[in-house]
């Protein structure tokens, strides 16, 4: 700018000149700039759009139609549309062949011919080869006429239709029984007769004994035991004077009783009890007012009988005994009710157990 | 101010050796422009014979091919002297099925046009490598 500047200013005749003559240069190396940029722009639009198609035409699956891509001609030639910008790309511009790979017979289609079908690429190594022509022509088409060109871009694309690809599923076992039953019953009746006339008898008779007899036996060793038994006499006790506590006297029915208490650790045992009772007077009712003793007891029978009195010494048939440290009751049973005392009632027990012989006691009062 | 008054040709001279300077940022940009084409270009055919490998894995010379064919602008890739063979790897991590991955890998040297830049840079080519990884579908593995 301070080029042009100076020669504004200063008006120099030299500078215009000079200008002059670079100027037509100027512009044509800008020209060539130019001129070369866009070659280079168109070129590589031709080269993408064909690439582009290519790759549309190759891709699996379907586009925007029902059709597989490599069929669908409107969308392979839209692909290499998209690509071009300064010149425009003809549906005659776009050649669609396919071929069963490098230097095979390449098959056009997209002109009228049916287009490849899948089993005619089923062994995926079918291309798709796209042709783009175009033209380009210089913006002054006569100043550099011989710049002026036809481009011609081939692009081929390997067509993977479908590849199986083995994997192993989830093993699930799947069982169908499915029972098949077809009875069949099949009887062929048969008969068949032979008649004999030689019957034929066979007896055959076996008798076998063995008698088998084994003899045996035991005698078992005998022993005899003979116990030898020796008596313990037995150990005399005390304390027989205080050991026995008599009640009074009582009557009921044809019973006189008296309640014994032996507060001894041991039993004491009767030897004779002399009993003297009512025995003329005794009965209340009835012609005989007489009472005889029958039986005496004592926890059990002792002693049975009939004596008439006045008394009588009782000497137990069985033992009588008074247990130790407990109350029992000594009565004597009459064959009459026991209805009057005269009061010459006394009962005197005498004991038999060793330590207390000779000891007695006596009870003569009974109750009103 | 002075200097510009008194000595006319200077401007000229200043001039010429801007433009160069500018021309040569121009350059770069268009240089870039074009690797960067030819990039897209080898990217694309590597992904062209991943695809093709795997689904045919073990077919070295089919996947060969069809990267060779994909394409051949800007670079022909079906000429053996501008991508030699040895320019093309393919790649299988493991065994030849299903699951594992086959690497296609397509080199090219992207040869500097504009004059003079080879010399300031000091090499004449700038090496491109496109990598693609595709996983194996097919076949299934024994």
């Amino acid at each position: 700018m301070n080029f042009l500047k100076k020669n504004h200013y200063k008006g120099s005749a030299q500078a215009m000149v000079e200008f002059a003559i670079v100027l037509p240069l100027l512009l044509l190396l800008l020209y060539g700039i130019l001129e070369t940029g866009r070659f280079l722009f168109i070129y590589s639009s031709t080269v993408t759009a064909s690439r582009q198609a290519a790759r549309y035409g190759s891709a699996t699956g379907q586009g925007t139609t029902t059709s597989p891509r490599y069929q669908d001609c409107t969308g392979i030639r839209n692909a290499a549309k998209a690509a071009a910008y300064i010149s425009t790309i003809d549906n005659s511009e776009i050649t669609i062949e396919y071929d069963a790979g490098p230097a095979t017979t390449a098959h056009e289609y997209c002109n009228g011919n049916p287009a490849p079908t899948s089993a005619d690429l089923s062994d995926n190594k079918h291309r798709i080869v796209v042709t783009v022509s175009d033209h380009f022509d210089p913006i002054l088409p006569n100043l550099l006429p011989f710049i002026s060109r036809d481009l011609t871009v081939k692009s081929a694309r390997t067509i993977i239709l479908s590849v199986s690809i083995e994997v192993t599923p989830p093993y699930t076992p799947t069982f169908t029984f499915t029972p098949t039953f077809t009875p069949s019953v099949t009887f062929t009746p048969s008969l068949t007769y032979t008649p004999s006339t030689t019957p034929t008898v066979t007896q055959t008779l076996q008798y076998t004994y063995t008698p088998t007899r084994t003899p045996t036996a035991t005698v078992p060793p005998t022993k005899t035991q003979t116990p030898t038994n020796t008596p313990v006499p037995p150990t005399p006790i005390t304390g027989c004077n205080s050991a026995l506590t008599l009640g009074l006297l009582t009557k009921s029915g044809n019973t006189m009783s008296l309640n014994v208490t032996n507060s001894h650790v041991a039993p004491l045992q009767i030897s004779v009890v002399n009993v003297q009772w009512n025995h003329d007077k005794g009965h209340q009712t009835g012609g005989d007012k007489t009472l005889s003793l029958q039986s005496v007891n004592l926890g059990g029978t002792i002693w049975t009988g009939s004596e008439s009195g006045p008394s009588y010494p009782v000497t137990p048939t069985s033992p009588g005994i008074f247990p130790a440290g407990s109350t029992s009751t000594l009565s004597f049973n009459f064959n009459q009710s026991y209805d009057n005392w005269d009061n010459t009632e006394s009962v005197t027990i005498n004991l038999s157990t060793p330590g207390c012989a000779g000891v007695v006691y006596v009870q003569t009062l009974h109750q009103p | 101010m002075k200097n510009f008054n008194s000595e006319r040709g200077q401007s000229l001279v200043e001039l010429s050796i801007s433009l160069v300077i500018l021309l040569y940022l121009l350059t770069g940009a268009v240089e870039f422009g074009m690797a960067y084409f030819q990039f897209v270009q080898l990217r694309d055919a590597a992904q062209e014979g991943a695809l093709y490998g795997s689904v045919n894995p073990t077919d070295n010379t089919g996947i060969m091919a069809r990267i060779r064919q994909s394409s051949q602008s800007p670079i022909k890739l079906n000429n053996t002297s501008v991508v030699p063979d040895s320019d093309i790897t393919i790649t299988v991590s493991g065994s030849a099925c299903e699951g594992n991955g086959l690497t296609v890998e397509v080199k090219y040297n992207h040869k500097i046009f504009m004059p003079f830049i080879p010399q300031l840079i000091g090499t004449s080519t700038v090496p491109l490598t496109a990598s693609v990884t595709d996983t194996i579908l097919s076949p299934v593995c024994p």
